[in-house]
């Protein structure tokens, strides 16, 4: 007598897949004057919402400009936004809704995870997607359809070494998360790389990002000889680090990554993060560079995103504004909405953008080289470059 | 934890032959002529239902585009992982709130195991075998604790296990593991989702078999004496350690198998496929469902999968304010389980239950006595 009840709820359930999950295949972006749908798959939730929430509000800034000035090949662009929750198979989800859609390309998530996880159906798909995370694993091997934004951890690892080679730094000690992709890659590239600047890694220590207590670190470094301390965090663990770091006596400098280039680490860090070197993107410091196109370029983001949200554009913010640009610009390029038109398009693609320029080849898909980043130094509470980082940014500046 | 006290009350208050959502062949004495008759029929009733749930489960796919596609695969896979856990708790009265642990295992050893060359199928068919025997030799140890102990030991459990994935460099440590191929059988590849809708619909048709032979076994009974009462189920001659252990290790081999086919589904695994989060979730499932019951863990699973997605669809609409992912994902989601909690304690499959029997004894107020007593809230 029990089962009748449930089963034909259990069908309605069933039904209700049908007509209740997804948008369905609506138009398609194949009309050739209709508008050029993007899909945006980013963390709106989850560990990376900070990320996502401030990468899609420069990316629907960077359309709403594109299309103020006549859109791409005289179609509007329309942007179309998916929560991955920071969860690699939810990416996955978004990816195959946005295929479902017929969009003429995805923006793909910060999370490192999620863009791994969706690179099998990108290759599948043949869809040109413009990935938002860092993750090295992404364009080594090359994935035909997969064109990276932000800076590689392999780019900050050479960026800072070339910047402690020309302080005469020659033995260093390096601490990484072993539990994060990023700071682990980091790890790996700068080990990997030491050798060419003639710099040798006298220590390595292994953190977590979850501990609370990071002074064995100290204690370990001070026992050797090492000149410069460079650390791989993300997350809020790195505030905790700064500041018993300056606590610990140790008096050798301190190096951070992309992942501290925020306020999200320099408010809370406050005066324990004074004389500490911060690798960032050259957005970060775009006020303080010569004039010049460089220039020109962060200011075309950094204005009107200051205007809207009465702070500067954090670097996933940048990214996003940057993505969507090279879209755009393989799209006009290509004069047209085909995949692989475009995705040839993006391999011989060289753009100017926040991030540095761009140059996009076929055995390159990460693009930006370590040039555009900037080793600043925290100097009353900002990001300023450092001697040799100002000289070296003033060559690509122009 | 009232999900451990809703589901041990539930199997103390309610008569052997109601304690189970499906099987129970032998009516039982206490239900009356009447209720036989009702069995008889209900019987009858479930089968037809049954036929056309499958039908309907099996005529879907083709109707779906690749993103519901998608979100039925991964229903399907939770659908497995509930199945188990729902046994778990509801029959033999044991709390995980780390059954991820099993879904990451079996998923990462299919991984592993065909990244290194076993043909995929083997490497399939070793997932839920993986995550038995894990299951069985920590489950000795484990099984020891009761209650809210066993509830964080297996969140614990999970935490570790998470812990030592990523910093396992042959298991790809935090990067993840890239370069899982497709399924292939003989040469044929199943290169396409909806293969594997088939596949893991295939596989919960499996669990739920399983599920229900085990319930309306002789073993079943004995669990479900052991969920009432462990003192007095094991002075009645019920082996309750070995029970007890038995259903965790098929619980663990339900959701070893559902995470090999996520791993082949996907292609990649990562420690950060498996939060604590995924396995609070198929708490939930097995919860609103309603717990030892084998359509309630296929109902809650549904429920939570199309109201999660239906809020994630929601959230990230355009002309949303920036923070509504966050309000519907976390607030909203948390107020319609509270609901839930509230007004369907027993979960969904069984007021449902309770309705139509109210609705069945209404109609047939005349006739009969004998069900009254079943329609007792």
């Amino acid at each position: 007598m029990r089962p009748r009840t449930p089963l034909a709820a259990l069908t309605i359930g069933l039904a209700l897949t049908v007509t209740a999950c997804g948008g369905g295949s609506s138009a398609s972006s194949s009309a050739d004057d209709g508008p050029i749908d993007i899909g945006m798959i980013t963390s709106l939730t989850g560990q990376l919402q900070t990320l996502g929430t401030e990468g899609r509000k420069a990316a629907e800034l960077a359309v709403k400009q594109i299309n103020k000035d006549g859109g791409v090949l005289g179609r509007k662009l329309e942007l179309t936004v998916k929560d991955d929750k920071s969860l690699p198979d939810q990416s996955v989800l978004a990816f195959n809704a946005f295929k479902d859609q017929g969009v003429t390309a995805v923006l793909g998530s910060p999370s490192a995870g999620s863009a791994l996880a969706t690179l099998p159906a990108v290759d599948r798909a043949e869809i040109p997607y413009i990935s938002l995370s860092p993750a090295d694993e992404q364009v080594a091997p090359v994935h035909p359809y997969v064109f990276v934004v932000p800076a590689l951890a392999s780019d900050y690892a050479e960026r800072l070494l070339q910047y402690y080679k020309s302080e005469g730094v020659s033995k260093l000690a390096v601490a990484y998360d072993t539990k994060t992709a990023y700071p682990t890659a980091g790890y790996k590239a700068m080990k990997a790389k030491a050798g060419e600047y003639g710099i040798k890694v006298v220590a390595t220590e292994e953190i977590q990002s979850t501990a609370s207590d990071f002074s064995a670190v100290f204690t370990h470094v001070k026992g050797t000889d090492a000149q410069a301390l460079a650390v791989w965090v993300t997350g809020p663990a790195s505030v905790v680090l700064t500041k018993q770091y300056a606590a610990s006596g140790l008096d050798i400098p301190i190096s951070f990554t992309g992942s501290q280039a925020s306020k999200l680490w320099l408010d809370p860090a406050g005066k324990a993060a004074e004389g500490a070197i911060v690798a960032s993107s050259i957005g970060l410091v775009g006020d303080m560079l010569p004039d010049g196109a460089q220039k020109k370029a962060i200011e075309a983001v950094n204005k009107p995103f200051t205007q809207k949200y009465n702070y500067p554009p954090p670097q996933f913010a940048q990214d996003g504004y940057t993505g969507v640009q090279l879209l755009a610009a393989a799209i006009e390029k290509a004069k047209s909405t085909d995949h692989e038109k475009i995705r040839q398009a993006m391999e011989g693609l060289t753009l100017a953008t926040p991030n540095g320029t761009y140059r996009y080849s076929e055995k390159d898909h990460s693009g930006l080289s370590p040039d555009y980043i900037s080793v600043n130094a925290v100097t009353d509470g900002r990001f300023v470059p450092t001697v040799w980082s100002k000289s070296e940014l003033e060559k690509v500046a122009k | 934890m009232s999900a451990v006290t809703s589901g041990r009350e539930r199997a103390a208050s309610q008569p052997p032959g109601g304690a189970g959502g499906t099987g129970d062949n032998e009516p039982s004495d206490a239900r009356g002529p009447l209720g036989a008759r009702f069995a008889g029929r209900g019987r009858r009733a479930g089968l037809v239902a049954a036929g056309a749930a499958v039908a309907v489960t099996l005529a879907l796919p083709p109707m779906l585009t690749a993103s519901q596609l998608s979100v039925y695969i991964l229903l399907a896979l939770s659908a497995m992982v509930t199945v188990g856990l729902s046994l778990l708790m509801g029959y033999a009265g044991q709390v995980s709130i780390g059954q991820a642990s099993f879904y990451a295992i079996g998923a990462y050893a299919a991984g592993l195991l065909s990244v290194h060359g076993t043909p995929p199928l083997l490497a399939l068919a070793a997932a839920p075998l993986i995550a038995a025997l894990f299951a069985a030799a920590i489950g000795g140890p484990l099984l020891r604790l009761r209650g809210h102990h066993l509830a964080f030991a297996t969140i614990a459990l999970q935490l570790i296990l998470i812990s030592l994935l990523g910093e396992a460099d042959w298991a790809g440590g935090s990067v993840g593991l890239q370069g899982i191929p497709r399924l292939s059988a003989g040469g044929t590849e199943l290169g396409e989702d909806i293969h594997y809708a088939y596949l893991a619909w295939a596989a919960v048709a499996v669990t739920v078999l399983v599920a229900r032979n085990v319930v309306t076994s002789r073993a079943g009974r004995g669990l479900r004496a052991l969920a009432t009462s462990e003192t007095a189920a094991s002075a009645s001659g019920v082996p309750v350690a070995r029970y007890k252990l038995a259903v965790f290790t098929l619980a663990a081999a339900f959701a070893g198998l559902a995470g090999g086919i996520y791993a082949f589904f996907i292609g990649y695994i990562n420690p950060g496929s498996f939060p604590v989060l995924l396995s609070i979730q198929f708490l939930v499932m097995a919860v609103v469902g309603g717990l030892g019951t084998i359509w309630g863990a296929l109902l809650g699973a549904t429920a939570i999968t199309l109201i999660v997605q239906f809020l994630n669809d929601l959230g990230s609409r355009p002309g949303m304010p920036a923070s509504a992912p966050s309000i519907l994902n976390y607030a909203v989601y948390a107020a319609l389980l509270i609901l839930v909690v509230l007004f369907l304690p027993r979960g969904i499959v069984p007021a449902l239950r309770d309705a139509w029997q109210q609705r069945r004894i209404a109609g047939h107020a005349g006739a009969g006595t004998g069900t009254a007593e079943r329609a007792e809230p």
